[in-house]
């Protein structure tokens, strides 16, 4: 465990700041909108700001995966779907067991509030006061994470590939045209 | 910045998805909702790997990535095949159970 | 010691559970043979038993055989034993001979009947439960016997039960009898408590020598001696129809006539009379209660005669004379004259049981009939039944040389000559016999009354019936029973007449009824002349009205007299008057119980209302399954919320300790390990809700200004989680 003491300099902390902003506003404004293509729109924007905040954290080659896959890839498809339902909510939050609902969001955020009354309380353990990076070379980045990926997690890798193979064939599946199969109806 | 600053950000994060999951009702912005949550993951599981120096954080956080993706895929799927029949995308509208 | 006499009730009970499994499957033959020789066996073991075996055994009280122990429950041991003695060997051998005469004579009137082996399946059970009675060593095994006759009772006499008179006539039987045995079971109850012990010669035994648990008090001033006489005396009541619960041996002449014979003449009905003389050494303890018993007898038998008058069905009018003859015996056993009551008990089995036979043969002639008005003129057609009906009609008239002669003299005269009920009712021996020589007149008066409407005269029946003899198994056991109503007055010869001949049944009970009763010379002959011009003058009075048919007399008297007419045929109404004061109220009572509690607290509200239940459950938990996927996760954070909240909640310290001293209060508190310096703390002692002590260590002190008592609330905070305990403890200061 490295956690070398590092004062934050103020060009740190702005950023964070910005960024942090810019997450959480993208966030609340993807639940907020009544238009689902102004949702997209405002997720795109907080996985952008995501994606900033993960090279804070030195984790370079994440970053730019966040924004190649996460911002395009699947992002994308959002946009394509959204375009096909694309109606407009006249009421935006169901009114179906509004209650029991918003009760439930009351629960979760006392449970989160004590975790973060509980982080807050506890910021100056080393774990959480950590702020340097680490002085291992090339730490985040795309060949270092790249050959944890291909020894010793080469099996989870093969697995997810197999996994997203899965998704494919079962995105396929689900959405074939009706009248063109016969033999294999999808309820 | 301290570590503890990325997780409160992810804590909240993960709060403003989990309200988004519950109370929406379009489909569609629940799944996004969704990816919220797995992105506030994602932000906590990479602050502390930072913080212990320790890359394994990472590789993790790449298959959360890709998790994310192929379930977004699947749920894109399932919305698409159920709009064709139903013609919504609203989860009220979707509930044959009689309550 | 005699280990056979568990045979001879047995045998007849295996053959009912033979012929009740399997009867249907055999020919007739079969059937009744079977039946026929597991009575007939019975009789065999019970003569070898009676004659040779227990002459060897008469001092040490008899043969006894003791199967097993049936129970022990506390204090109360009961063996499943029987005993022969004289009298139980007696009442074996009248069972067992009476009862093979009627097998017999079954297989000839039941020959057409659909439910052959169901007939003789019952009667060997009844034989069998009969015997089981009188050969038990213990009241409850009697008991046993007791019930069992009761049942067979209520199965032969609705044998029939397609008709719904004689079910109806079979539930009556039943109940009746119920009323009574409850009597039996209270009067075990008292005697057990009294002497803690049900074995017969162990109660015999305490209650001859006087003992002091039987004599002591009990309600109203009477020894406990009596009230159990008393209330077995109501199950004897209800099983010998006596007053008032007789009602039921009239409507039993439903059944078949075999049954009437066997079961309401000779045997069932005498089981009263024989379970008092049986105990007899216990009602010898409570004079008063000999008293009621021979009272009873005797108004019985007076009241069944007269109504015996107007009876139209031959079966009726032989029932009622049973009820009667049976007062009769009661009188006998009432007056301390056990041996008297069993000698009626032994020459009626044979006459009476000898008219019922003949009145099947009479009815068999006539296609089913028992309609006396449209009778007459039979003694041509019928020689055999007319001899043995004529046999038996003058014994129970109590015409010299026959049977009821003897036997009916010797309750009269020990009526007389009894010095059992001491010098306060001294008078009731007297009366109950003054009662009996009434009741005699009655007797032959109906009885002559029958024969003539029945033998004499013209034939007013339907041509068209049969009106031959019947056949010869059915006519032999009428000889049979002729002769010994004939003879069996002979065992029992009062000594002014047989000299050291007489006596001799007297003699031969004594050892388990005690001595017999000593009449003197004198007062036998006059009551043997009284008795004999009683039964002729009966005779007489009913040629007079009925010889060779319904004479003129007797439509004057009917004309004369409408009222007491219509109350003597309808039998003082007693049937009636039971209806409205014991039937409808408890129909009522029963409708009311069976619309209140089967109908709504069980129907509805124990079994709907947990329908009810069940079903506003499911509304209700139904909501929580909508489908809905949102709500799912709502309920999941409520879930996880609470789940939170209480696992970071500050532990319960495992002490807290107040210790006062003066005026100062000293609050420690012990924290389980895990907790300990994590935690933060505040007092308030005051009550004033603002906390007077507070901060990371467990314990405080306060001194207050006055005594008094105060609440004080301490708070417990886990600073990491933000979460509280509190408690609250009374502080009292002096």
């Amino acid at each position: 465990m490295n956690l070398a003491a590092h004062t934050t300099t103020l060009a740190e902390t702005i950023a964070f700041a910005i960024l942090s902003a810019g997450v959480l506003a993208g966030g609340l404004m993807t639940i907020t909108r009544r238009n689902p293509v102004s949702a997209v729109m405002s997720l795109v924007l907080t996985f952008a700001a995501l994606a900033g905040l993960f090279a804070t954290l030195s984790a370079h080659f994440l970053a730019v995966l966040q924004i190649l896959v996460y911002a395009g890839a699947i992002m994308v498809l959002f946009v394509f779907v959204v375009m096909m339902v694309n109606r407009e909510e006249t009421t935006p939050i169901a009114r179906l067991g509004l209650v029991v609902r918003a009760a439930g969001v009351l629960a979760a955020g006392t449970v989160f509030y004590r975790v973060a009354w509980l982080v807050a309380r506890e910021r100056a353990m080393p774990l959480l006061a950590a702020t340097a990076p680490p002085p291992v070379v090339g730490f985040g980045t795309v060949s270092s994470v790249g050959a944890l990926l291909f020894s010793d997690f080469l099996f989870p890798f093969e697995a997810i590939s197999l996994l997203l193979l899965v998704a494919v064939v079962g995105g396929v599946m689900l959405t074939r045209h009706l009248r063109e199969n016969r033999s294999s109806r999808i309820p | 910045m301290p570590t503890y600053a990325y997780i409160l950000v992810s804590l909240a994060l993960f709060f403003i998805g989990t309200s988004g999951v519950l109370l929406r009702r379009n489909v569609l912005i629940v799944l996004m909702s969704v990816e919220l949550q797995l992105a506030a993951g994602t932000l906590a599981l990479l602050a502390f790997s930072r913080a212990l120096g320790d890359q394994k954080g990472h590789v993790f956080a790449v298959f959360v990535i890709a998790l994310a993706a192929a379930e977004a895929a699947v749920g894109l799927a399932i919305v698409v095949s159920v709009f064709r029949t139903r013609r919504t995308a609203n989860l009220d509208e979707v509930n044959v159970l009689k309550g | 010691m005699f280990s056979h006499l568990r045979i001879i009730p047995l045998l007849p009970l295996l053959g009912a559970a033979y012929l009740i499994l399997f009867g249907r499957h055999h020919s007739r033959r079969v059937v009744h043979h079977i039946a026929c020789m597991a009575v007939g066996a019975a009789l065999v073991v019970s003569a070898d038993a009676f004659f040779l075996g227990l002459p060897r055994f008469v001092g040490a009280g008899g043969l006894t055989d003791v199967v097993g122990t049936w129970f022990a429950s506390g204090d109360l041991r009961v063996e499943m034993a029987l005993r022969m003695d004289a009298l139980s060997g007696l009442m074996c051998l009248v069972v067992t001979f009476v009862g093979t005469l009627i097998h017999v004579y079954s297989t000839g009137y039941m020959a057409h009947d659909q439910d052959y082996a169901r007939f003789f399946a019952y009667l060997n059970l009844f034989c069998g439960a009969m015997l089981l009675l009188v050969l038990g060593d213990s009241l409850p095994v009697m008991f046993v016997g007791w019930e069992g006759v009761g049942l067979c009772s209520y199965l032969l006499i609705g044998f029939w039960y397609g008709e719904t008179a004689n079910a109806s006539a079979g539930k009556k039987a039943f109940i009746t009898n119920r009323v009574g045995d409850l009597g039996f079971l209270i009067g075990m109850f008292l005697l057990f408590r009294a002497v803690g012990t049900l074995d017969i010669p162990a109660l015999l035994d305490t209650a001859r020598a006087g003992s002091a648990t039987l004599t002591a008090t009990l309600w109203w001033g009477q020894p406990v001696a009596f009230w159990a006489a008393l209330f077995l005396f109501l199950g004897a009541a209800g099983k010998s129809a006596q007053i008032p619960l007789y009602v039921w041996l009239p409507d039993a002449m439903a059944g078949p006539t075999p049954v009437s014979a066997l079961i309401h003449a000779a045997t069932m009905v005498t089981a009263g009379v024989y379970m008092v003389a049986r105990l007899g050494a216990i009602y010898l303890l409570a004079p008063a209660a000999l008293a009621i018993v021979a009272g009873v007898g005797a108004l019985t038998a007076l009241f069944a005669a007269v109504i015996a008058f107007g009876q139209n069905d031959i079966k009726k009018v032989l029932a009622y004379s049973t009820v009667s003859q049976l007062g009769f015996m009661f009188v006998g056993v009432g007056t301390g004259n056990f041996a008297g009551g069993i000698f009626h008990l032994f020459t009626h089995a044979f006459f009476k049981a000898g008219l019922f036979l003949c009145a099947g043969s009479v009815m068999h002639a006539l296609a089913g009939s028992g309609d006396i008005t449209r009778m007459g003129g039979l003694a041509g057609k019928l020689p055999w039944t007319t001899w043995v009906f004529r046999v038996c009609w003058l014994a129970i008239c109590g015409v010299p040389v026959f049977s009821g002669f003897f036997s009916k003299d010797a309750i009269v005269a020990g009526a007389f000559a009894t010095e059992v009920f001491g010098p306060r009712l001294a008078w009731v021996g007297p009366t109950v016999g003054a009662g009996l020589l009434a009741a005699a007149l009655g007797t032959a008066f109906y009885m002559s009354r029958l024969y003539y409407l029945v033998f004499t005269g013209e034939c007013r029946a339907d041509p068209r019936a049969p009106l031959h003899e019947s056949p010869i198994e059915m006519v032999g056991p009428l000889v049979g029973l002729g002769l010994g109503a004939l003879l069996a007055g002979f065992v029992d010869l009062p000594s002014a007449v047989g000299g050291s001949h007489g006596g001799l049944l007297g003699r031969w009970l004594a050892p388990a009824v005690g001595p017999a009763l000593e009449v003197s010379g004198g007062l036998e002959w006059s009551v043997m002349a009284t008795s004999t011009a009683i039964a002729l003058a009966g005779i007489g009075l009913a040629w007079l009205f009925f010889g060779g048919g319904t004479r003129e007399p007797a439509r004057r008297f009917v004309v004369a007299l409408p009222r007491l007419v219509a109350v003597v045929r309808g039998k003082f109404f007693v049937d009636e008057i039971y209806h409205e004061l014991v039937v409808r109220p408890l129909r009522g009572l029963s409708r009311a119980l069976f619309v209140a509690v089967d109908r709504l607290l069980i129907d509805r509200v124990l079994v709907g209302g947990w329908a009810v239940l069940v079903d506003t459950t499911g509304r209700f938990l139904r909501f929580l399954q909508v489908g809905d996927v949102q709500r799912y996760l709502a309920v999941f954070a409520i879930g996880l919320a609470a789940l939170v909240y209480v696992m970071a909640r500050p532990a319960a310290p495992s002490e807290v300790k107040i210790r006062i001293d003066g005026r100062s209060a000293v609050v420690e508190l012990a924290d389980r390990e895990a907790a300990a310096g994590k935690l933060d703390y505040g007092f308030d002692f005051d009550g004033d809700g603002r906390e007077d002590r507070f901060g990371p260590i467990p314990s405080a002190t306060w001194s207050y200004a006055r005594p008094g008592r105060y609440q004080l609330h301490i708070r417990i905070t886990d600073p990491q989680w933000s979460t509280t305990r509190t408690l609250d403890r009374t502080i009292d200061i002096r």
